[in-house]
């Protein structure tokens, strides 16, 4: 047991060394390796399950000055984020092997996307909040690279954006870390448990959070962020990135500081502003990325109001809404990326009767955004019906009843976006590759939604196994 | 409970999936039956022998609970026999593909889950099940028509999901209340509350307004699709459900009950007057579908006990004779190749079996005594007027007036609509075709028709069989009057098969005894003929030249409503105000600040210019500042 007490080191190093060494490869090697370096990641990622059931919590910690340490923690949060994040990255590792084949050059490609994976991972276990602010911002980098990977100037546009409002929370993290500090004397998350965090200071941290999981006023980088090759989009806005900003969330006000009344209020409003406009204007939005990508802001809302309720039942909730959410975007991000991939097109105007040529993708669309959705048997039916329960119970009827309509926001552009792009005429010949790995790939993550949704005691049993 | 759950849910799912796999569709059809009879041996048992809880749990206060109670488990056992008799009949329709095997015993299942379900959480996951499945048969006849459907049912579920949420708030705990002892509607919330749970037991029922979708699926998807789900499955749970939220989980206030009562008046009058001016049979049923939930409705917005007993009675006896409708219609329609009424005449003659269930469905459904659809219509208006009676104030009299007038109109134009049904496609003379002469439908097709006229009859003889074993005993309040205007069954049946005997024995009599002549039919001196002929299907023609209908019809031409329609603009319009409004004035502001920024720097990059005296000067005027503030 012992020596697994480590695996968590390797989450962190594997990617991030990687990284180093792919860049010294063809980029045929890269695809398989790439890969294989997520397929390791996952690996350990698992392996830190026992360790966490054994021994619930650990700590370890480096101190280099009064200030950082490389203090990291594995316990329930981490090894459910590590094993979702690196289980969905491996996923989409193997369809951006057959995605990207038609480009070249991809030394770039996959030396960020491995950096970006290693940065996650770090984030994810560090216990530190000057280290916490450094894998933040590595992230930062890695997506601004990323998103702009076509160059084109629009690309780069979308790109700078997502870095400047990502980089403007983060400055405000930053200050509201150097605050902590200058109060408390010390940014060891460890030390600073239990302590009653002051709103203003609460409200510092958390501009940094909403910017990076794009909830209102600082969502509007991420529809543009759909530039970005889909892959790229799949792991950074479906699975990934926005979910940094949740989890920190989750570490520093749900395990770490007390937070106020006022500022929990404050958070709840956001979430649910966000849900309503995120779904309204996925409604209305034309391009398939960007119903997506609001769609991810709706849905991060749901996960922001669980964790606004401040109770441990809704933390797990939002946990479980993680794994769906985090499944079942990634497939759609990746079912809008093979419609892209085999037919150039993102608008659905110009888009129709996909099914007759990709039945296989539509059908894992329909799994996917019936998860999304909230509707039975599919996994995300459980963590919906849960928020929305638990936003009932703890008084905030509007909240519930605005969650409740986002939900039906939701239902309406899942099914519009099924119908205008995979049915009624057919506008393009374009048809799924028989043996591609891009459609067994959404197919996993469509079938696990389902699985997972008919069998909700193995991920609730998982949680409450590892979250005590 | 463990062999209940293997058996009615587990069974049907796992042969619904291997269904998928089989290639031939007799297999499937075999495969289907032998597991349906398996679990509705199984209802059959739970019901007498009542077996134990089960719980599996999920996350601290959310578990998962299995139980049993009296009135699922009869609702269960009706649940499955459909289920067998749709899968029976469907494989002489023609209604094979594997698709259709596996959704129809997946969905048995998961509508078993759904009344076993003890627990909000359960129940949801059910019911919710049910609409992908929906979605999943209603796509292979019309896409449209699948989105349509799964956008108002969907919408419904979620509103019973908020209901379900604000509920747990209420009672504090997921599970459902079982012991008949509702929560009283005093505060906004809890009315709110009941009104959500109200609108996903009419939205599963396909009550009005949630009704668009059902007459638009029956002409794109089969009859068998049409049977289990519009027919009986939404049926048996939305009014299942009703049930529960009228009894168990609320008591109705005054609001409530005028709400639900002009809701079931409204779906009554509304959903007949459509059938009657349809001319497509399938069409004409849906319509029918819609209009019998209506007197559900009313039952359970009665507030008294006979009144819940006639609603769960309707509902039953709705599920039996509609479904065979829709099977007869199926049954017609195949073999004139049309389901137009106009070119279906004359069919009695060559499918009497068929003619004969169907006549018995009409007649029941229109509330013709000795049959079942007479029993519970009549339960209705007992509890209406005994609910009337019991009604204080001005405004719920009123209502109870109104939901009255409507029950009793509309079961007069539903024997009208029928009238033209069975006229039309049975009688009347027969319209020439292309193809060979009709026959008699198929054994397959006949006998699943033949149990459910029989079932018309038994329940419209004898009621108490449903009433005294699964209504009585779960009712709060078992003690419905028996005495006057208490109908007995047993004897207007004795009455009426007497009176029809005396009927048969005078045409016997006359044809035995007496020269009958036969001659040609005249219209005003004129021999009949295919000119002159005047159709069953005009016979209402008239009624849409009135005022007031003719607008009324004009209104549901424009679809102005038309829920679908309703919801989908009011979403699109607050998305783009939203959209607008929200997301794309914070974007400006983003742009903007982003502009500032650079402008800002390229303001201060002009004062670089690199000239020493420019420099010099700025030092100078800095002095100058910095002297004021000192002096000052």
């Amino acid at each position: 047991m012992s020596i697994l007490v480590v695996a968590f080191y390797f989450t962190i190093i594997i990617p991030l060394a990687g990284a180093f060494v792919l860049a010294l490869g063809s980029d045929k090697d890269r695809r398989f390796m790439a890969s294989l370096v997520m397929a390791l990641t996952f690996l350990c990622a698992l392996l830190t399950v026992p360790v966490v059931l054994e021994h619930g919590e650990i700590a370890v910690s480096y101190p280099m000055t009064e200030w950082f340490s490389l203090s990291f923690v594995v316990d329930g949060l981490t090894v459910f984020m590590a094993v979702v994040s690196s289980l969905v990255a491996f996923v989409i590792s193997l369809y951006a092997g057959e995605y990207m084949a038609k480009y070249s050059n991809l030394k770039g490609f996959y030396f960020w996307m491995l950096l970006f994976v290693g940065s996650m991972m770090g984030l994810i276990h560090s216990a530190n909040l000057a280290l916490i602010y450094v894998f933040w911002e590595m992230t930062a980098v890695a997506s601004w690279r990323l998103i702009g990977f076509y160059r084109g100037e629009e690309d780069v546009k979308a790109a700078d954006k997502a870095f400047l409002v990502t980089f403007f929370g983060a400055s405000f993290l930053l200050a509201g870390i150097a605050v902590i500090f200058a109060n408390y004397g010390t940014l060891e998350l460890s030390e600073l448990q239990g302590v009653a965090i002051p709103t203003v200071t609460a409200l510092l941290l958390f501009v940094g959070i909403i910017s990076k999981s794009a909830q209102l006023p600082l969502q509007t980088w991420l529809p543009d962020a759909g530039v970005a090759p889909s892959p790229v989009t799949a792991l950074l806005h479906a699975a990934v990135l926005v979910k940094i900003g949740i989890y920190v969330y989750a570490r520093l006000y749900l395990r770490t500081f007390e937070p106020s009344e006022v500022f929990l209020s404050t958070v709840l409003t956001v979430s649910v502003i966000t849900i309503i406009v995120g779904a309204a204007s996925a409604l209305v939005s034309t391009n398939i990325k960007r119903i997506l990508a609001y769609s991810t802001i709706s849905q991060l809302g749901y996960i922001m109001l669980a964790l606004a309720l401040n109770t441990e039942t809704a933390l797990k909730v939002a946990f479980i809404y993680i794994l769906a959410h985090s499944l079942a975007k990634a497939g759609l991000f990746l079912c809008a990326g093979i419609v892209e991939h085999e037919t150039d097109k993102k608008e659905i105007s110009m888009l129709g009767g996909l099914l007759k040529t990709m039945p296989r993708t539509g059908l894992a669309y329909m799994l996917c955004a019936f998860s999304i959705i909230g509707i039975p048997p599919f996994l995300g039916f459980w963590p919906k019906l849960m928020v929305i329960i638990l936003t009932a119970r703890a008084g905030y009827i509007a909240a519930a009843v605005l969650a409740a309509v986002g939900a039906v926001f939701t239902l309406f552009y899942l099914l519009r976006f099924f119908s205008e792009v995979f049915l009624g005429k057919v506008r393009t010949e374009a048809a799924e590759g028989k043996k591609s790995v891009m459609v067994y790939s959404v197919l996993f993550l469509g079938a696990v939604s389902l699985l997972l949704g008919l069998l909700p005691n193995l991920p609730f049993d998982f949680l409450n196994m590892v979250i005590k | 409970m463990a062999l209940n759950l293997t058996m009615l849910i587990f069974l049907p799912i796992a042969a619904g999936l291997l269904s998928f796999s089989l290639r031939q569709a007799p297999a499937r059809k075999n495969l289907g039956i032998l597991v349906l009879l398996a679990a509705l041996a199984v209802a059959v048992t739970s019901f007498i022998l009542t077996p134990g809880r089960l719980s599996i749990h999920l996350l601290d206060e959310f578990a998962l609970t299995f139980d049993h109670n009296v009135i699922a488990a009869f609702i269960m056992i009706f649940i499955n026999l459909f289920g067998l008799l749709v899968c029976i009949y469907a494989g002489s329709y023609g209604e094979d593909k594997k698709e259709f095997y596996s959704c129809l015993l997946i969905l048995i299942g998961a509508a078993n889950l759904t009344v076993l379900a003890a627990d909000f959480l359960l129940f949801a996951f059910g019911w919710g099940t049910m609409l992908v499945l929906l979605y999943a048969l209603l796509f292979r006849g019309s896409h449209e028509t699948a989105r349509k459907a799964v956008s108002i049912v969907g919408t419904a579920d979620f509103m019973l999901l908020l209901g379900i949420a604000l509920f747990v708030a209420l009672s504090g705990s997921t599970l459902i209340p079982a012991d008949g002892e509702g929560l009283p509607i005093k505060t906004p919330l809890q009315f709110l509350t009941f009104l959500l749970l109200f609108a996903g037991a009419a939205g599963k029922a396909g009550a009005w307004p949630f009704h668009p979708w059902i007459p638009e699926a029956s002409t794109s998807s089969s009859m068998p699709v049409m049977a289990l789900l519009p027919a009986s499955l939404d049926k048996l749970l939305g009014i299942y459900l009703l049930a529960r939220v009228c009894t168990d989980i609320f008591v109705l206030s005054a609001a409530a009950m005028g709400v639900v009562l002009l809701v079931g008046g409204g779906t009554v009058l509304f959903a007949v007057m459509m059938a009657l001016v349809q001319k497509d049979a399938r069409k004409l049923l849906s319509y029918h579908a819609v209009s019998q939930v209506g007197y559900m409705v009313i039952g359970f917005g009665t507030g008294v006990p006979i009144g819940f007993a006639a609603g769960l009675l309707h509902m039953l006896n709705n599920a039996i004779y509609k479904t065979g409708l829709f099977m007869t219609a199926g049954a017609a329609g195949k073999e004139k190749g049309t389901f137009n009424i106009a070119d279906m005449g004359g069919l009695a003659r060559f499918m009497p079996v068929t003619f004969v269930c169907a006549l018995i469905f009409s007649l029941s459904i229109s509330g013709v005594p000795p049959f079942n659809g007479f029993v519970s219509k009549w339960m209705v208006y007992q509890g209406a007027v005994e609910g009337l009676l019991d009604a204080k104030g001005v405004v719920l009299p009123a209502i109870f007036v109104i939901a009255l007038i409507a029950a009793f109109f509309g079961s007069a134009l539903t024997l009208a609509s029928f009238i033209k049904f069975i006229h039309s496609v049975f009688l009347g003379q027969e319209t020439e075709s292309e193809g060979p002469a009709p026959s008699e439908a198929r054994v397959g097709m006949r006998y699943p028709l033949i149990i459910l006229a029989a079932l018309c009859v038994i329940f419209g003889v004898y009621p108490a069989l449903f009433m005294d074993h699964a209504v009585l005993p779960w009712l709060p309040e078992a003690a419905i009057s028996v005495g006057e205007g208490e109908w007995n069954a047993l004897l207007a049946f004795i009455l009426l098969a007497a009176g029809l005997l005396v009927g048969l024995a005078v045409v016997f009599w006359g044809f035995v005894r007496s020269k009958i002549k036969v001659s040609s039919a005249y219209y005003g001196g004129q021999e009949a003929s295919e000119e002159i002929n005047y159709r069953a299907t005009e016979f209402y023609k008239t009624l849409q030249e009135i005022s007031l209908v003719r607008k009324f019809y004009g209104v549901i031409e424009h679809k102005l409503m038309d829920m679908y329609r309703v919801l989908t603009l009011t979403l699109e319009l607050v998305g783009t105000l939203l959209y607008y409004l929200v997301d794309r004035l914070i974007d400006v502001f983003t742009t903007l600040a982003a502009l500032f920024v650079l402008g800002v720097g390229n303001g201060l990059k002009k004062l670089h210019t690199g000239n020493l005296d420019f420099y010099l000067l700025w030092c100078l005027l800095a002095m100058v500042v910095i002297l004021f503030i000192i002096a000052g």
